[in-house]
């Protein structure tokens, strides 16, 4: 306390920002300490904890922006943790945002920051939107009255930071802190007597001095707060004394119809009203303000859900659909950097690759898969923040709101479904990020483990994949049963959960707020954007390239027998003799006199192939050429075909040498999956994958795209090669070897039903983890989607192959039989629907 | 004093029975009413109290949802939404 006091110039200085949500703090934040940011979480919750600093005179000044609440009781989680940080931690300064279109309701927040005994500055934000509405602030009444520094601010103009930096620096130059401390008193009337003695008990009992702070702890006692009781509970010498304020709070309550907690809101909120009686003067009272006017279009009965598919689809097309677009200009630098590493790492051999040069090529690889989706992500969050700000996002809740809460969830479940891909093509992690703004802690819960059941960008190749082998007549049909019966079932299992697993989980009543609307701040979008993406890359791209080594161990491991390599490499020593046979009297055989030159010149064909299918457009294409002609003179007569005829020759030996080296890579590599861990233990999984009509290759390629959805269908690829250099495509050679299997299109629906309901991928399951703070859940989301997905795969096959159905049926039944499940517990009353269990508040609520 | 949500929504509760005593689930867009007693209780009480619904607050009703459910009321400069089962816990009183 001391060296706080002292508050010396040169010192570090701690301040908190504290407010009600949109009352402009995070645009203040963002004012006042720039780009110097960091976001952490508060120890054990999910609440982000925002920090930031500014360096003045010397001084580093710590800004802590503490999430928005509208008091202080401990029934949320935020106002919980703001509490704690404001009690615990004790901040130098508290600096309370208002909104200065909507005083009233910011002051009774302010009152209990008084009572908190902290030096108090107060900001009045967004002066500007209060001067269009009319309002006149007296800001010099507003001092006088909280008997604290009131600064006027419009921070997103940056308006007031220099003012309420000075008064910072004014409170932590003062020698003594408690000129400070508001003097303001409440006068709680007929409870007045009940807080003074619970007043100088505390006082007495703790040697605390009485002053702001131990009244503002006895009004929370005698309110009855959870917090401010678990707070005195822990000193022995007080519980005693508790159940006399327990007493009187009882007395209080039967003396009339009021509990002491009504009693106290109602002084709060008069005093208030009484402040803003003195100092604020309407001039348009009674106007309809702009934010009605717009509501009255967006919100209208009729018209609203058309604005809002509008803006739905909106979102879609922008980020997903031209998101897509940009990676294509992005992927080309992906690219770059690939063949940056596969120069960087060892040569390739002729059967084998030196492990470190597969390895670090299989890590770029995976890195890329999600460093694609970057452009994506990015404007993605980017609308997101406009909707936020904006305001239309709280809109978006109020109307979605009535249909996912039958099923458990709330109104803004919608983001969250919306971003992970209500239509074909989303991300499920950010899906799962969105989920933290939801305050019911069950809706949330049950919104992270649905999220994944949307149809996420990975995804779809396989779809397209299996509907171009068996339903190429009903493509879109198909693709559209696929697309919404996820929505059902993440309905119907969100359901399930929020009666059976979540059923004690904390709820919080649906009492929102319609903020009035704002324009977004470029600033404030950008930089939300870019940290939502960087979050993204930090705690998702790390743990996927650590897995894909495991993955590529998996894999790997334990290799080819000794007798399999032997008939390997006879069979390319046969290729390369041939090579040799036929370049007999040639003269460009001088360029490859041994072994390695050899290996060298296939190498640089197969580069150069590549870049020839990659280039686009004649020039380029030149261009190729014409680096390989100086960078290979040698080679390059072996490259390019010429009218010369020995060179022509030479062409065609090493492209028949070249193919059977990439046959027999393939094949090596099929053999090494086969014998793999991996694969001994889709195999091991076949007695239990048989009743969804899965083989060991398909149970491969599922457990390989745990690591990413996308590497499903490259599994599959490598898995079904063709034999002997057959230039068929993917689907024509599943299609050919499980049609002789005796697959068929009902196994191909199993299969797609699966991969829908499939647990989420790896990254996915990290925030998870992240979003709930508990490794059960995230091992539950693993689990659970499991046993869901087989099991209705498994029924569906099962049963349509009992009564030789095609798959076609098959998918039009289930997806009706779904369709149903959600008619009946949407629609009725119980024993089906709408009955959710009652809501479990517990008051300290710790999330595990 | 507290009654908790669950009873105040039983249905067939005729609407308005005490006199000019209704719950705010019963207004109709456009009605303006003040605050006469909270029924609710635990987080949903507390909930509306810090958001200026205490004992005398002067409410508008603006709007219900789409599908009639949340509604949008005005409590002074601000529009609130609350879903009708939370609405049937707040008795006003009718002006």
């Amino acid at each position: 306390m001391t060296e706080k006091t002292a508050g010396a110039a040169g010192r570090h200085l701690r301040v908190a920002l504290a407010g009600q949500q949109n009352a402009g703090k995070s645009t203040l934040f963002n004012a006042l300490t720039g780009v110097a940011q960091h976001i952490a979480n508060y120890p054990g919750v999910t609440v982000d904890k925002k920090s930031g600093f500014y360096i003045e005179h010397g001084r580093r000044v710590e800004v802590v922006d503490l999430p928005g609440t509208y008091s202080l009781t401990s029934f949320s989680l935020e106002e919980r943790v703001v509490r704690r940080f404001l009690y615990e931690e004790r901040p130098d300064v508290v600096v309370n945002v208002l909104d200065a279109s909507n005083l009233r309701r910011g002051l009774y927040l302010t009152a209990q920051l008084i009572e908190l005994g902290h030096p108090l500055i107060v900001v009045v934000n967004m002066m500007d939107v209060a001067e269009r509405r009319g309002l006149k602030i007296d800001l010099n009444a507003l001092a006088q009255k909280l008997k604290v520094p009131v600064v006027a601010s419009i921070g997103r103009k940056g308006v007031g930071r220099e003012e309420l930096r000075a008064a910072i620096r004014r409170i932590a130059d003062e020698p003594d802190i408690s000129p400070a401390i508001s003097d303001a008193r409440l006068d709680y009337g007929v409870l007045e007597e009940t807080i003074g003695w619970v007043e100088e008990r505390l006082a007495d009992s703790s040697g605390l001095d009485a002053g702001a702070a131990v009244r503002g702890l006895a009004v929370k006692l005698v309110e009855g707060d959870a917090e401010a009781v678990r707070l005195v509970r822990e000193d022995a010498r007080q519980a005693v004394f508790l159940e006399d304020v327990a007493e009187a709070r009882k007395n209080f309550e039967k003396a009339g119809d009021l509990s002491t907690g009504d009693h106290v809101a109602v002084v709060r909120d008069r005093w208030a009203g009484e402040i803003v009686t003195a100092s604020v003067r309407e001039s348009r009272k009674g106007a309809v303000s702009a934010s009605e006017r717009v509501d009255r279009l967006l919100l209208h009965r009729i018209l609203a859900p058309f604005f809002l598919v509008l803006v739905v689809w909106g979102i879609y097309e922008i980020s997903i659909v031209q998101g897509y677009e940009l990676t294509k200009v992005t992927w080309p630098f992906l690219a770059a950097l690939r063949n940056f590493a596969a120069q960087w790492l060892p040569e390739a051999g002729f059967l084998y690759d030196p492990q470190i040069r597969s390895l670090g090529l299989w890590m770029v690889d995976s890195a890329n898969t999600l460093l694609n989706y970057v452009p994506i992500f990015l404007i993605l969050f980017a609308l997101i923040a406009i909707l936020e700000d904006s305001g239309y996002m709280a809109r978006i809740a109020f109307i979605l709101d009535r249909i996912l809460h039958r099923f458990g969830l709330h109104g803004q479940s919608t983001l969250p479904f919306i971003l992970a891909g209500v239509f074909a093509g989303g991300c499920a992690v950010p899906g799962v990020m969105a989920t933290k703004g939801i305050p019911d802690e069950r809706a949330r819960l049950a919104t992270i483990l649905t999220v994944p059941f949307m149809n996420c960008l990975a995804k779809i190749p396989l779809y397209t994949l299996l509907i171009n082998i068996y339903f190429v007549e009903a493509k879109g049909l198909v693709l559209f049963y696929l697309s919404t019966i996820t929505i059902f079932a993440a309905l119907l299992v969100a359901k399930l959960l929020s009666v059976s697993v979540l059923r004690h989980k904390e709820t919080a009543p649906f009492v929102m707020e319609l903020p009035h609307y704002h324009l977004p701040t470029l600033t404030g979008v950008v930089r939300r954007s870019l940290d939502r993406t960087w979050l993204y890359i930090k705690k998702v791209g790390t743990v996927v390239v650590a897995v894909s080594v495991v993955v590529y161990v998996l894999l790997q491991f334990p290799g080819l027998s000794p007798d399999q390599e032997a008939v390997y490499e006879g069979r390319a020593e046969a290729a390369i003799a041939e090579f040799y046979d036929e370049m007999a009297g040639n003269s460009y055989l001088a360029a490859v006199p041994d072994q390695a030159a050899l290996t060298g010149l296939v190498n640089v064909y197969t580069d150069y192939r590549t870049e020839k299918l990659m280039a686009q457009g004649a020039d380029a294409s030149k261009a190729v050429d014409a680096r390989y002609e100086t960078s290979y003179p040698a080679f390059y007569p072996f490259l390019k075909r010429s009218s010369d005829k020995e060179a022509r020759a030479a062409e065609r030996a090493l492209k028949t040498l070249a193919t059977t080296r990439k046959t027999l890579r393939r094949e090596m590599k099929e053999e090494r999956i086969v014998n793999s861990l991996l694969g001994q233990v889709g195999r091991s999984l076949e007695p239990v994958t048989q009743f969804a009509g899965f083989d060991w290759k398909i149970n491969v390629a599922l457990l390989s795209s745990f690591a990413a959805r996308e590497s499903s269908v490259a599994t599959l690829g490598v898995l079904f090669q063709p034999s002997d250099g057959e230039t068929d495509t993917l689907e024509e050679r599943m299609g050919s070897e499980q049609r002789a299997a005796g697959y068929s299109a009902l196994g191909a629906v199993a299969l797609m039903l699966f991969f829908a309901l499939y647990p989420p991928c790896l990254a996915t399951t990290i925030m998870v983890r992240v979003q709930t703070q508990s490794y059960r859940w995230m091992i539950f989301s693993i689990v659970f989607p499991t046993f869901l997905g087989l099991s209705v795969a498994s029924a569906i096959f099962t049963l349509g192959g009992y009564f030789a159905l095609s798959g076609l049926q098959t998918l039009t039944i289930t997806y009706f039989t779904a369709f149903a499940a959600v008619l009946v517990v949407g629609l009725f009353k119980r024993p089906f629907g709408r009955v959710l269990p009652p809501p479990g508040y517990s008051p300290r609520g710790a999330v595990s | 004093m507290c009654q908790g949500a669950a009873q105040g929504v039983a249905r067939g509760e005729a609407p308005c029975a005490r006199d000019g005593f209704c719950s705010l689930n019963d207004l109709v867009p456009g009605t303006h009413c003040r605050v006469a007693r909270l029924k609710g209780c635990g987080a949903i009480r507390q909930r509306l109290l810090d958001l200026g619904l205490v004992n005398g607050a002067e409410v508008t009703v603006i709007r219900a949802a789409p599908l009639n459910d949340p509604i949008a009321i005005r409590v002074g400069n601000a529009v609130l939404t609350v879903r009708r089962a939370e609405a049937a816990t707040i008795e006003v009183e009718r002006d």
